[in-house]
């Protein structure tokens, strides 16, 4: 009888032990990363395609394509672009004489995008703006900044609005195109 | 000799001489952590320090492509030794030290004994611990208050931390145990520029760390490394994490802002730090620029369901009292500004 309770009692002082160990053992590891790529994302329809390239093309290129709101983490696919592919893509970002079209879409798109909001049960509404924005180290176009005074205009990420009556430009039309062709690629790399 | 065991004594010399030809051709090929080292430009200049003395690496967002105000073109603000007052204070240095470094792990190969020394050239600080410096003085001075400031007090002393940029600093001295410094430039692969900049580790009945590496000290500027510390303050003590979901960030992003993750704190702050007034005696134009790019960028990467608002809804952020910005500034929902939840826990 004693010889079993001294062993319950050991039982359950490793099955503590286990548990104590187990839950000092439980630590979260959080990187911050930077890309010093380009990263491309598109919200319309309902869904959500984001593209990150980097200035090599000897560089992966990673994707990803999933609904709205993208509340559970889907999988990215990483690949290599076709060198030509992603030269034609940068070509476009970096052509000087297209900036003044891409500082004209941004105009347009703070001043007539609007959202898109669908209710949620027992939960805010889920609202999101139907562009294209493009992050990084991207050619430097600026927005203004409302309650500045003097009016301040600051860097901003390239944005294109895609709804009907946002005025855009051919220019930011063909960035949009090579970008979601070079997402194709991405994401269908078999295609 | 029967012809049986003559071909099986000719199949093991072909298996013997596949092997040799293998086995050479693995010693002479570089290894894989051979071709990874091949970026950690940092850990190299340590290792080849000539009597005792490091070349501390060139910083790379300083190179004539990349985009930046406090780049060559803006005198190297962010870093100029002249525009960071800890450079001619030991007690700022002492009060700097203080927010975790000084129980820190791996600053002594960092340059604790040469945080002094500046490039002849342009008069940047250029070691490890010199930039983290400026990280921290960036959180530090952005407080008209500076080294002044108690830190010590509880956090929920609001008559005390008046306005979030007071609070800032408490706040990343109170919820840090542990900073490191770390040579190795942690890329997807080597020369990618999809890199690790900082690494917390947290959990119940363990001190929190947070590691910093090559990229921390060497591809960002000193607004975005401040910025990136209160972030990674979020992960530490808090250890709220990141939320598992796609944004256009890949890694790190949070649902929404009402999350009030790492992400959100990392906005609130450079959103006070740009609406500093004018005149403050620490914000140059440059770092308030830097500061502006920051958070239009990754306003718009950092969260799954992109925030409603923009940078100029906190414009009063700093006019107002902590325990109210949280009013104003995370309502999701423009018509309700009063939609709040609690940033100063």
């Amino acid at each position: 009888m004693t010889r079993k309770r001294h062993a319950q009692t050991s039982l359950l002082a490793a099955a503590l032990l286990c548990a104590l160990v187990q839950i000092d053992c439980q630590t979260s590891e959080q990187p911050y990363s930077v890309t010093g790529g380009y990263t491309f994302a598109r919200d319309f329809e309902g869904e959500r395609r984001v593209l990150r390239i980097e200035p090599s093309s000897e560089q992966l290129a990673a994707c990803i394509e999933t609904s709205l709101p993208a509340g559970t983490r889907a999988s990215w696919k990483k690949t290599l672009l076709a060198p030509t592919m992603h030269r034609a893509l940068l070509d476009l970002l970096f052509d000087e004489t297209r900036l003044p079209s891409y500082q004209a879409d941004l105009d347009a798109v703070e001043e007539s995008g609007t959202l898109i909001c669908s209710p949620r049960p027992s939960e805010p509404d889920f609202c999101y703006l139907p562009e294209v924005v493009v992050t990084g180290d991207v050619p430097k176009v600026f927005a203004k900044v409302a309650g500045t005074s003097p009016p301040r205009r600051v860097q901003s990420p390239l944005r294109f609005g895609l709804q009907r009556h946002v005025a855009l430009s051919s220019d930011g039309r063909a960035l949009i195109d090579a970008f979601l062709d070079a997402h194709e690629a991405c994401w269908n790399p078999d295609d | 000799m029967p012809s049986q065991v003559k071909s099986r004594l000719n199949r093991a010399t072909t298996l013997l001489a596949v092997v040799a030809v293998g086995a050479l051709a693995y010693m002479f090929m570089p290894s894989c952590s051979l071709l990874v080292d091949a970026d950690d430009t940092l850990c190299f200049a340590i290792a080849d320090a000539k009597d005792g003395v490091v070349d501390w690496p060139d910083e790379e967002y300083l190179e004539p492509d990349y985009h930046n105000d406090c780049g060559i073109t803006e005198n190297h603000e962010c870093d100029h030794c002249d525009l960071n007052p800890w450079f001619l204070s030991q007690d700022d240095r002492d009060y700097i030290e203080g927010f975790g470094l000084a129980q820190g792990h791996g600053w002594d190969a960092l340059g604790r004994a040469d945080v002094m020394t500046v490039n002849a050239v342009t008069k940047e600080i250029d070691t490890p611990l010199g930039r983290t410096y400026n990280a921290y003085a960036n959180i530090v001075y952005a407080n008209p208050q500076g080294i002044d400031l108690d830190r010590s007090r509880a956090l929920d002393d609001f008559e005390y931390y008046d306005s979030f940029l007071k609070w800032a600093p408490a706040y990343v001295s109170q919820k840090t145990y542990r900073i490191n410094g770390n040579c190795n430039r942690d890329c997807e692969t080597v020369f990618s520029g999809n890199c690790v900049i900082a690494r917390t580790v947290s959990g119940p009945f363990r001190n929190d760390y947070t590691d910093l590496y090559q990229t921390f000290f060497y591809d960002l500027d000193a607004v975005w490394r401040a910025s990136t510390i209160v972030h990674e303050v979020r992960h530490a003590r808090d250890q709220i994490s990141h939320d598992a979901c796609a944004c256009p960030n890949e890694s790190a992003c949070d649902l929404r802002w009402s999350s009030n993750g790492a992400n959100t704190y990392e906005l609130m702050w450079l959103a006070a730090y740009f609406y500093t007034p004018e005149d403050h005696p620490f914000i140059t134009p440059a770092r308030r620029a830097r500061a502006s790019a920051l958070f239009t960028h990754r306003r718009v990467a950092l969260f799954c369901e992109t925030p409603r608002w923009q940078l100029g809804d906190f414009r009063d952020i700093n006019q107002i009292p902590e325990w109210y910005v949280e009013q104003v500034a995370c309502s999701e929902d423009p018509s309700n500004p009063h939609y709040c939840l609690i940033l100063a826990n």
